[in-house]
């Protein structure tokens, strides 16, 4: 796997042009993504026809938001996916990281599960808010198990 | 179901079945690529020695607790170097022969996946004189 370690070598230079270290660009695409997400659980609710009062636009703008939001907030998911796959792994040394493994672990299976769900219109109403929430969880404990921790126990900067 | 007065479908079996199926696929997928790390980086190098003092001075040793250091290590090193230093996603520091100013010139500066300043002051001292007492051993 030699590319792979050629791939991890050139990801590493590309980010530490901006961010100090790995770890580091990590934490700040994993807290963009998590802003992201809450956009979509906002927007989500908007479109579920509640807090017409805080997000006061029509249903098709804030559609759209949703699912621009959704598709970043993807994107930002790539770079921290291939950090904690191909160059830390699966680790348990104590009780953070290995939440932190297995709420990671969890993360893609339960965006796939939403997007077949969001794609096949045959199920009942709640299904989707409740895999939607489920997302968003699976997210905030990864979030809070790392991006959190290191803020506030290593460094807050980039 | 009539759930508040509202009727609530449930969800079926066999609707349920295929997100079930397509989330353990990936999950099983990202478990099995996290355990195996399909590339193993090559051990790190030691850092180079720092060029000898003028004058002669002779760098100081680690002068911290070591047993102390060895607690806040577990904590804050341990998931990369391994819980005795025997490496695993970071390099080995076991027998590596860092000095003690090699240890300490890594954990201001950090670089790859280490962040800078994982642990400093007081904590950074002691942390030091462990890794000195194992990577001398």
């Amino acid at each position: 796997m030699l590319w792979l370690a050629d791939v991890a070598q050139w990801y590493e230079d590309a980010v530490t042009t901006v961010f100090s270290t790995t770890i580091a660009a990590k934490a700040w695409f994993a807290t963009a993504a998590i802003v992201l997400a809450l956009v979509q659980v906002t927007t989500a609710t908007r479109m579920w026809g509640h807090i017409k009062g805080l997000l006061p636009f029509g249903v098709p703008s804030v559609a759209r938001v949703h699912r621009w939001s959704g598709r970043l907030a993807f994107v930002c998911t790539l770079p921290v996916f291939f950090h904690c796959v191909f160059i830390l792994g699966w680790q348990t040394p104590d009780a953070r990281v290995t939440i932190h493994s297995i709420a990671g672990s969890f993360v893609y299976g339960v965006f796939a599960a939403k997007v077949f769900i969001v794609r096949d219109h045959g199920y009942p109403h709640w299904v989707l808010p409740v895999v939607g929430g489920t997302l968003f969880s699976v997210l905030a404990v990864v979030w809070l198990t790392s991006s959190w921790w290191y803020f506030t126990d290593v460094r807050f900067g980039f | 179901m009539v759930l508040h007065g509202r009727e609530v479908r449930l969800l079926s079996l066999e609707k349920a079945i295929k997100p079930l199926i397509l989330f353990l696929w990936v999950w099983a997928a990202a478990i099995i690529l996290a355990v195996a790390q399909p590339f193993e980086r090559e051990a790190a190098a030691p850092p180079p020695a720092p060029p000898p003092a003028a004058g002669g001075e002779t760098v100081p040793a680690a002068t911290g607790d070591a047993a102390r250091g060895q607690t806040l290590y577990q904590d804050n090193c341990s998931s990369c170097h391994g819980s005795a230093g025997e490496g695993g996603v970071g390099p080995a520091l076991a027998g590596s022969g860092l000095s003690a100013a090699q240890v300490r010139a890594k954990i201001d500066a950090g670089g790859g996946t280490m962040p800078a300043g994982l642990v400093s002051g007081q904590d950074e001292d002691d942390v030091i004189a462990y890794v000195d007492s194992i990577a001398s051993g």
